[in-house]
């Protein structure tokens, strides 16, 4: 029987040599997935899944081999997850939010990188902390329920007619 | 002092742990991490990020480029995926490789690296995918002028088993939500004749299977080899980057010759003659209108190419979240496309703003 609530954290991709839009400092980012990695360690009333990074992205992956009895390294796909998951963790707005938005979980998605250009639509909807501890402080209120939830994306379906693309 | 360069970890790292040790990856550092090694990162001599600066540099790089090969068509700019990776990781390297030996006059420098890295394949190479910018940097250019104070040691680590799986990128990621999209799409085109440039495996097939008119041409049909003939990159592509960035033209020619050799002389001559072969299949079907979800291979190059030229409508099914403002994209996306199928509210603002026909989907 399920003792502990879960919560998935999806990342985003490291950018290697391949990628056209250098926001991100690999070792940055590493260094901060490393900081969280411990952080969630700590959180014994917790269980944890680490989502691996995708396929697609060149760099490996520094996380695929690590081990802690609460935190579960997934290979699965994000979607198939949602439903083991409570809550939704994301550190980068990239395709995992709008994917998470469907699950219709809670969610934390921050930004500890590039926030002058995510767009000012998206950016209501996306949390920047000053520092890495300050996003650990609001994850730790997200896992308490202190974190107030910002305005809840749906997927909206308004179909017109297509035909006017052609016409 | 001796400079340790850590690309693939190995243990005989650990004899040099009183020396400075940079690391060049994640996994470098989570290696190094582990085995208790204190290290550096290429981060701490400084980053290079596209800002808008860059941006704008990076159009009047692309006009030289064009100016110079293609007299002055658009093809560059409109096939720029390849250089829109390569160019600012380039700068990004090439800046950090300047200022760790420049800070470091190293007496002798030891560099590790897999022995996978050494494969180089030029396709892959566009992208620097196989050979890291680094590697080739300190191969071409310190490793060269200093060969008895420089070595190489080759890690015969196992390739990377990445445990993620395909099923997530091709499929799910990129393929089910815009599946959903397209079966929205379709009937109302029942009538229409579409073509679909990227393969959508499932969804065509079972398109095809209820009756829709969905055409597509797959990439496999092979092209011949480019009978161009290389005669090198011009100067003033290098001379820009050294006008900007500062970095020599001696150094932007040994890293970028081969590739961008490779990208002038064979990728988009083979762009055009994809091209041509779309040209040649719009004679014969008339589509209503040809829907990408991508663009960044020649074969898609080729279409959209051919695509504007016949005057067809075109459609770009946008996957995942718009959440970040990048000019080029912008340019190479919504500048072209005459209609939009973005996935979310969020999206659509930046696309009305721009006057630009969406549908959320």
């Amino acid at each position: 029987m399920k003792s502990c609530k879960t919560l998935l954290y999806a990342p985003t991709l490291y950018a290697g040599d391949v990628s056209g839009f250098n926001i991100i400092s690999d070792s940055a980012y590493y260094l901060w997935q490393s900081m969280l990695w411990n952080f969630l360690e700590t959180k014994k009333d917790w269980d944890f899944i680490w989502k691996g990074i995708p396929r697609s992205c060149h760099v490996e992956d520094p996380f695929q081999n690590k081990k802690a009895k609460n935190i579960r390294y997934s290979s699965n796909s994000l979607k198939s997850e949602f439903g083991n998951a409570d809550k939704i963790l994301l550190d980068f707005p990239s395709t995992p939010l709008y994917e998470a938005i469907t699950a219709e979980k809670e969610i934390l998605c921050f930004s500890l990188f590039g926030s002058e250009f995510i767009r000012s639509n998206v950016r209501d909807r996306v949390s920047i902390p000053k520092d890495p501890d300050q996003a650990l402080s609001f994850i730790d209120h997200f896992l308490n329920d202190r974190y107030k939830i910002k305005q809840k994306s749906k997927l909206k379906k308004n179909n017109i007619d297509w035909k006017k693309i052609v016409m | 002092m001796k400079l340790i360069i850590v690309e693939n970890f190995h243990p005989d790292i650990l004899d040099y742990k009183n020396e400075t040790i940079f690391a060049l990856n994640p996994k470098a550092c989570s290696d190094l991490d582990d085995n208790g090694v204190f290290y550096n990162v290429l981060d701490s001599l400084g980053s290079f990020t596209t800002d808008n600066k860059f941006f704008s540099w990076f159009e009047s790089f692309i006009k030289v480029l064009q100016f110079h090969h293609f007299k002055n068509t658009d093809l560059v700019f409109d096939c720029v995926a390849p250089l829109h990776s390569m160019i600012p990781n380039f700068i990004n390297r090439a800046l950090q490789y300047e200022a760790l030996f420049d800070n470091h006059k190293p007496e002798e420098v030891i560099y590790f690296v897999s022995q996978q890295s050494r494969i180089r394949e030029i396709t892959q190479e566009l992208e620097f995918k196989r050979m890291s910018i680094f590697h080739l940097l300190y191969s071409s250019m310190w490793k060269m002028e200093n060969p008895n104070s420089c070595f190489i040691r080759y890690t015969n680590d196992k390739p990377y088993k990445r445990l993620t799986s395909r099923f997530r990128d091709t499929k799910y990621i990129r393929g089910v939500l815009d599946y959903i999209r397209c079966l929205e799409f379709l009937p109302k085109y029942r009538k229409e004749n579409i073509l679909f440039v990227n393969r959508i495996p499932n969804e065509i097939r079972d398109a095809k299977l209820k009756g829709y008119g969905v055409n597509i041409i797959t990439p496999e049909s092979y092209l011949p080899q480019s009978s161009e003939k290389n005669s090198g990159i011009h100067n003033s592509v290098y001379q820009t980057i050294e006008d900007n960035y500062g970095i020599p033209i001696k150094i932007s020619s040994r890293i970028l010759d081969r590739v961008l050799e490779y990208y002038v002389y064979q990728y988009l001559p083979l762009v055009l003659r994809y091209k041509e072969a779309y040209l040649n299949h719009f004679r014969q079907v008339k589509y209503d209108c040809v829907v990408f979800r991508h663009r960044t291979v020649p074969y898609q190059f080729g279409a959209y190419l051919a695509t504007k030229e016949v005057g067809i409508k075109t459609v770009y099914i946008r996957h995942g979240w718009d959440a970040f403002y990048n000019p080029i994209t912008y340019k190479v996306r919504r500048g072209v496309y005459d209609y939009f199928v973005c996935p979310t509210e969020d999206s659509k603002e930046s696309l009305i703003s721009k006057g630009v026909d969406y549908e959320v989907l």
